[in-house]
């Protein structure tokens, strides 16, 4: 819900309702953008210009970029910095109101309170490290402006001179500055000694924060012994180091003990470290500690003799990124610009490479062709496979189960032919002329008659022989019977008992059954071939 | 009246000691007889050997022990051959019975034995 303001606004915004339903063509366009414009124009709408170029700097989202200008108005002392920081920007109007009065940004009648892509660059002006500060701006003549006095005292504060602006107290203190200007003049960052006071000069060294890395960096001659210099060089390091993506916060304290984020290093992302990035994470290790950890090895007195190195490897390490960026980019303009000579030389050229595309096409469309061709062969063969394995398993099947019904039947037959022999009291053969009578116990009484034939009588004995052996075929598979009772039974019980009865009844059962199927064999031939006897 | 009572339960249990005795007598040795003759009648009826011989004799039927073997329990062996040699098809006959009855027997004590053994050791060891 859009919250109006002022009396133009409301009158805009009822001409707009009054214009978009009249039914006339058009009309609630026209009244649509004479009441943005209105609205804009009144402070109803806040008007957002940032532009692409400002998202490298500015936070993309609206939330996150009023969070943004909330935490650098907190840290310059226009309104106090809370927990939880504020995403409304009704909340930080006031605060941003003043920050533009102070900067001289609401000159020529401009109404403040919004955010333009103008009052970012100057907020990032006094802020950020690595925006290049237009010193004349911030001055009214000889005087600073108050924003640039605000910006002063944080960075003063950030390099160890004094405390931070607050809400009401915030001017640099005339000690802070004179802290400054002396460390300035003992390292010979300026041509000759700097004011005590926030003049132009002043402001152009304080704020000139490549140039004074560089100096440091670039020095050859030994540092002066005094804790002022030391104290600044060790928050100049941490804020190098913070910029370089060291979890090593720019506190403004010279505290050579840091808490760490990565488990006990102060770490910074690599994903191929250079030998100079390797360099810096080990000065960075020897300069800075965990309090969880140990001390850091060397004296504190020591500490600034390093510092120097320090920020020439991390400016040696920044060159680097930028000259493999530059490289890249030049690489990509010079293949660009002997491409164009190139095309431009040969007119043709375009038409053969247009051939060579196509053919690299017909090449990769042939190439799937063959592939899915390939892949088609493939599952046929492999339901081809399929279906083979099949009816292989279904004949096995078959077979087996065809061979098993005529040993079945091989067997009953047998066992048919045995218990006859074992039941009967007398064995005959067909035509009446042999007998044999069988007591209980096996004794036999044969009567051969005097016409009965030698062929006969051998044939009548061959058969005599088979039912003895049907009969033992059949006593084992009484035998085999019983065994597979008992395993069945051993098997009900094995979990009282284990397993050992019912596998030692699978084996015996096993072992027999094969027995079985050797005699099945040997004697279903035999009685195919002996004489036909009658068992009575 | 008692005293009756007590002499037939004797007389029976030494009835069934006798049977036992003559069972285990017959079991123990296997007797294989073959006979020669003319068999006039048909023995395809319902007969069994004593009927079969009452047929013959009431045939007029003649018949001539050609062969006889007896084997004892230890494989002692006896055998009957009559004076006039039986031709070779009788003895072969003959031997097969003998063969047929030996292995009938011993496949009936196998089952038998197997049983009790079973019976007295359920878990087959």
């Amino acid at each position: 819900m859009i919250e109006l303001d002022g009396a133009r606004a409301q009158a805009a915004f009822a001409e707009f309702r009054a214009d978009f339903d009249s039914a006339v063509p058009a009309a609630d366009l026209v009244a649509t953008a004479g009441y943005f414009a209105v609205a804009c124009e009144t402070g109803a709408v806040p008007p957002l210009t940032l532009d692409d170029k400002d998202l490298a700097v500015a936070p993309e989202d609206t939330r996150e970029r009023v969070r943004a200008v909330y935490d650098r108005l907190g840290r310059l002392g226009y309104t106090p910095l809370h927990s939880e920081p504020t995403s409304d920007w009704r909340e930080l109007r006031p605060a941003f109101s003043e920050f533009q009065r102070e900067a001289g940004l609401c000159s020529g009648g401009r109404v403040c309170g919004e955010l333009t892509l103008a009052d970012w660059r100057a907020l990032q002006e006094i802020f950020d490290f690595e925006t290049p500060m237009e010193g004349p701006r911030w001055f009214s003549g000889d005087v600073p402006r108050p924003a640039l006095e605000r910006a002063t005292r944080l960075r003063l504060s950030v390099f160890g001179f004094g405390r931070a602006p607050r809400a009401d107290d915030w001017r640099p203190t005339a000690e802070s500055m004179a802290a400054f200007a002396e460390v300035a003049q003992e390292l010979e960052l300026t041509d000759g000694p700097l004011p005590p006071a926030l003049t132009p000069e002043f402001a152009a060294t304080l704020f000139d924060h490549d140039a004074l890395v560089a100096q440091i960096a670039a020095r050859t001659a030994p540092l002066p012994a005094s804790a002022h210099v030391r104290d600044f060089l060790v928050c100049l390091a941490k804020v190098e180091l913070w910029l370089h993506g060291f979890d090593i916060a720019p506190d403004g304290n010279p505290a050579l003990t840091v808490r760490t984020f990565h488990a006990g290093r102060h770490g910074r992302w690599s994903a191929e470290p250079s030998p100079v990035a390797n360099f810096i994470v080990r000065a960075c290790e020897d300069v800075f500690a965990d309090p969880a950890a140990t001390p850091p090895p060397r004296r504190p007195e020591e500490i600034p003799e390093r510092v120097p190195a320090l920020l020439a490897a991390l400016e040696r390490l920044r060159r680097d990124a930028e000259t493999r960026t530059a490289d890249a980019a030049r690489d990509s303009t010079a293949l660009i610009g002997r491409l164009q000579e190139k095309l431009d030389a040969e007119p043709r050229l375009w038409a053969r490479i247009r051939d060579v595309g196509r053919k690299l096409t017909g090449a990769l469309f042939d190439g799937v062709k063959r592939a899915v061709a390939w892949l088609a062969r493939f599952f046929a063969k492999a339901v081809d496979w399929t279906v083979n394995a099949l009816a292989n398993a279904w004949r096995a099947v078959y077979h087996f189960m065809g061979s098993a019904a005529s040993r079945l039947r091989r067997a009953l037959r047998t066992f048919s032919a045995g218990v006859d022999f074992f039941t009967a009291r007398l064995v005959t053969d067909t035509a009446g002329q042999i007998a044999c009578a069988k007591s209980v116990d096996f004794d036999l009484r044969v009567l051969v008659d005097e016409r009965a034939t030698a062929d006969e009588v051998r044939a009548f004995g061959v058969g005599l022989r088979q039912r003895s052996r049907a009969l033992a075929i059949a006593c084992r598979m009484i035998r085999l019977v019983a065994t597979a009772v008992r395993g069945a039974l051993c098997g009900a019980t094995a979990t009282i008992g284990g397993f050992v009865p019912l596998l030692l009844g699978l084996a015996s059962a096993y072992s027999q059954i094969r027995e079985l199927d050797r005699l099945l064999d040997c004697c279903g031939a035999e009685l195919d071939a002996a004489a036909e006897l009658r068992c009575r | 009246m008692a005293n009756d009572t007590a002499a037939a339960s004797k007389k029976g249990f030494e009835g069934i000691i006798d049977s036992i005795k003559n069972t285990v007598t017959d079991v123990s040795s296997l007797e294989v007889m073959t006979f020669r003759g003319t068999i006039t009648g048909n023995v395809n009826g319902e007969y069994e050997w004593k009927d079969l011989l009452t047929q013959l004799k009431a045939d007029k039927g003649k018949l001539t022990l050609a062969l006889a073997t007896v084997v004892d329990l230890d494989s002692d062996t006896r055998t009957f051959i009559a004076d006039e040699a039986p031709p070779q098809w009788i003895i072969d006959v003959h031997t097969a019975a003998v063969a047929s009855g030996l292995e009938a027997r011993r496949a009936i004590l196998e089952l038998v034995t197997n049983s009790v053994r079973t019976l007295v050791s359920p878990a087959g060891k």
